[in-house]
């Protein structure tokens, strides 16, 4: 490590020094790609000082009461450690062979416990992302604290959609999902989220689009059951 | 290749999907439950008949999906997996009166891709463990 100006900073491979190790690139930290929008995903309270590994998020866990949490739709939500105690109250303890949350002594599974908070339905929360927003809230144990490189390929899956392949987003979004109810036993043609046409022929379906690309399904109906 | 899972019409909770196409059929993709319970690929006959198959001689293969039996036929196609250039040959089973999800099973799909499926990431990984059919 190496000071310059006051500011801590380390000594990168080249020779120069780097505010944080995500300034590098070139370090072993494993998220080059994109380092000033991985610092951005850390807590304000977190990017003081030199490192971004356990000790910026390990600290003063207890005294932080708001985390935010992106839902699957791609909107951001506050949860709140006030929500998730008031949520203990509707949500049954947990099994103790699942992942849990720890509030007041007593487990909790994290989706039930935090799509109760949020008044969300559990299908709209990303794991990994509810489960960074309970530890940060002081809820969960991090897993293997000790070393740097954990917690920051934990920062780094943060940033996974967007490495997801251009064009292949999730094609049906929770709203559309529901709009599909509506034609079950139906062909439908979807892009981008939309419901571009439906019928009740795949080969018409097909003609009646011309050339615009898209996905086409058959709703199947509600009483099918679980494939697997 | 990587592809967030989604919510499929009908299926609870979001499911590990590819969307993939017919070569013969580029822009008409269709949404794959990728499924190692299946064995083959499982499609509505529907898509036989927009890609001009005849299934009238083809090899039987019946199956069973969530508990409802289906006479399928089986005939070679080749796929590609939208939004690549990544195409292979393979069986499909087309069903008649087929209404799940498309089916991406252990033949024609999991024999050509290692498929990774991070349940915690929600997202699905194929890498191709052969090259693409030209």
């Amino acid at each position: 490590m190496a000071r310059r100006g006051g500011a801590v900073g380390y000594r990168t491979s080249d020779g120069n020094v780097a505010r944080t190790r995500l300034d590098h690139p070139g370090d072993r930290c494993g998220v080059g790609r994109k380092p000033q929008n991985l610092a951005r995903l850390l807590p304000r309270s977190s990017r003081r000082g030199s490192e971004l590994g356990p000790r910026a998020m390990s600290k003063n866990d207890h005294t932080r009461t708001r985390a935010t949490l992106m839902l699957s739709n791609g909107k951001r939500r506050y949860l709140t450690a006030e929500a998730v105690r008031k949520a203990t109250q509707t949500v049954t303890i947990a099994d103790e062979n699942v992942q849990q949350a720890v509030v007041d002594g007593r487990p909790y599974e994290p989706l039930s416990l935090v799509a109760q908070a949020l008044s969300v339905d559990a299908d709209s929360l990303h794991l990994r992302r509810t489960i960074q927003a309970l530890q940060y809230l002081g809820f969960m144990p991090r897993a293997a604290q000790s070393h740097p490189s954990r917690e920051l390929n934990i920062i780094r899956d943060e940033t996974v959609d967007d490495h997801v392949d251009q064009g292949m987003r999730e094609e049906i979004p929770r709203a559309l999902w529901l709009e599909l109810q509506r034609h079950v036993g139906e062909w439908v043609a979807i892009d981008d989220g939309k419901l571009l046409a439906f019928g009740q022929s795949l080969r018409d379906l097909r003609a009646r689009l011309g050339d615009v690309d898209a996905t086409f399904m058959m709703v199947p109906p509600s009483d099918s059951g679980e494939a697997g | 290749m990587r592809f967030p899972f989604e919510n499929l019409p009908q299926l609870t909770a979001r499911r590990p999907v590819a969307r993939l196409e017919f070569a013969d059929l580029p822009g008409t993709r269709f949404a794959g439950h990728v499924d190692s319970g299946s064995l083959r690929i499982r499609l509505n006959r529907e898509w036989a008949d927009l890609l001009g198959i005849d299934l009238e001689d083809a090899p039987r293969d019946n199956f069973v999906v969530a508990g409802t039996s289906y006479e399928g036929r089986v005939a070679r196609v080749r796929l590609k997996v939208a939004g690549h250039k990544h195409t292979w040959e393979c069986d499909v089973t087309f069903a008649e009166n087929y209404t799940h999800t498309a089916l991406l099973g252990l033949r024609g799909f999991f024999d050509n891709f290692a498929v990774k499926i991070d349940g915690l990431d929600q997202q699905t990984t194929l890498t191709p463990k052969r090259r693409s059919t030209p």
